[in-house]
């Protein structure tokens, strides 16, 4: 027997005592109340944000709130099954089963990786590519120490060559997110395979579902894969609708995008501000404050000293006022006038 | 004869069933997946791919996994 016959019988063995150290009594039954609590949290935030008028943040929470619910929906529905299967005998591998899945394994994807003190099982499905958008490979690495449980986060799906969509990185795959994924009508098929320690079946299930696209409610859709979401309004924006804040560097629609009319470069709504002499929006960069009294002017309402209209204004005055007094506290234009001579009345009396 | 049947579509339950003698692989796929369109599933006859017209044998192990299986 050739070692790596030898390591494939010895991780069947190691896998086979696994599957019969079922450690529940499949007649108590956990229900999902983290996932209801989930829900429950997020409605009252989502209140909370309709309540404010924060009508993009309710828009964000709503989308947390489906998957949340898709969660508690897979839950329950995992449950169901179990408490339908409790009185009956499951059908579980035998080590030949299991060393024969592991040698098919080999046959169907390229790269399988075993390590049997960590107890993980993996394997590397080839490049996937969904309706033109290519995601790479995937990783599918089984951690059966607890693979009786029939557990929903016993295995995570890896992105070997990560392609996130562009608006979350968590997202790898329409339908993985934190390297989990939403498993949809495959949750009953993985769930039974593990339970019964069918493994080929386990990485064939993921794989098929890996594959495949479903429109109807992925974490993030493939027409908008390569799309931001606008910072400002929320829509998905891509390609030539995309404006990039110069100063923040968020991503808005060209819609919210605003435009500096001293710099004439691209900006969010929060990095523009208003002039408080001519009433024009200008960029944060743009925009100055006033040297003497430091409100915001842009660049035409500011003097050469950097001065607002206004302190110019004072300035002027105080600086010309000294030279206009005399010591005799007269005004100047008085005191260079012509005297009157007394009773003449023959000289011009100064205005 | 009784072969194992691993059906992977919907439940995905696995069971063995009794089938006549000189049945086919592709005529115990209409039995038991009822489809028209056995090319939509990957059918492993002992972890094997197979031919439509494999007769099957005391002890196979069959199993029907979609191709496309759509997540949520």
């Amino acid at each position: 027997m050739i070692r790596q016959q030898r390591l494939l019988v010895r991780m069947a063995i190691a896998i086979h005592e696994r599957l019969g150290s079922r450690t529940t009594d499949d007649s108590c039954v956990t229900l999902p109340a983290v996932a209801w609590q989930q829900c429950e949290t997020l409605n009252r935030r989502i209140r909370t944000a309709v309540d404010r008028g924060w009508t993009l943040a309710a828009d964000r929470l709503n989308h947390d709130l489906r998957v949340a619910v898709e969660r508690l929906r897979n839950e329950t529905a995992t449950l169901h099954c179990k408490l339908q299967r409790t009185s009956t005998e499951h059908r579980k591998a035998t080590v030949n089963d299991i060393y024969a899945d592991l040698v098919a394994l080999h046959d169907e994807f390229a790269q399988v990786t075993f390590n049997q003190r960590k107890r993980v099982l993996s394997v590397t499905t080839e490049a996937i590519e969904l309706e033109g958008i290519h995601l790479g490979p995937f990783e599918i690495r089984l951690d059966w120490t607890d693979i009786a449980e029939g557990h929903p986060h016993n295995y995570r799906v890896i992105a070997v060559d990560p392609h996130p969509a562009s608006s979350n990185d968590r997202v790898t795959h329409p339908h993985v997110q934190d390297e989990v994924v939403c498993e949809g009508d495959a949750r009953e098929p993985i769930c039974q395979a593990l339970e019964q320690g069918r493994l080929l079946d386990f990485f064939m299930i993921i794989a098929s579902l890996l594959r495949t696209y479903n429109s109807g409610s992925p974490f993030v859709s493939l027409s908008e894969w390569h799309s931001i979401e606008c910072v400002e309004c929320g829509n998905m924006v891509c390609g030539d609708e995309r404006r990039t804040c110069e100063i923040c560097e968020t991503t808005v629609c060209g819609d919210c995008c605003c435009n500096c009319t001293d710099c004439d470069g691209n900006f969010c709504n929060e990095c523009m501000t208003r002039c408080g002499k001519c009433d024009c929006r200008h960029c944060t960069h743009c925009i100055r404050q006033c040297s003497r009294c430091d409100c915001e002017r842009c660049r035409g309402c500011l003097d050469d000293n950097e001065r607002c209209s206004d302190c110019h204004d004072h300035d002027f005055e105080e600086e010309a006022e000294p030279l206009d007094r005399n010591t005799s506290g007269h005004r100047s234009d008085d005191a260079i006038a012509p005297l009157q001579p007394n009773r003449v009345g023959q000289v011009a009396v100064p205005s | 004869m009784r072969v194992l049947v691993i059906n992977n579509d919907g439940g995905g339950f696995a069971d063995y069933v009794d089938v006549a003698e000189g049945t086919t692989v592709a005529q115990l796929f209409e039995q038991q997946v009822g489809s028209t369109e056995p090319n939509r599933y990957l059918i492993r006859v002992n972890r094997q791919p197979c031919p439509a017209h494999q007769v099957l044998r005391e002890g196979d192990r069959v199993s029907i996994t979609p191709t496309k299986i759509e997540g949520a």
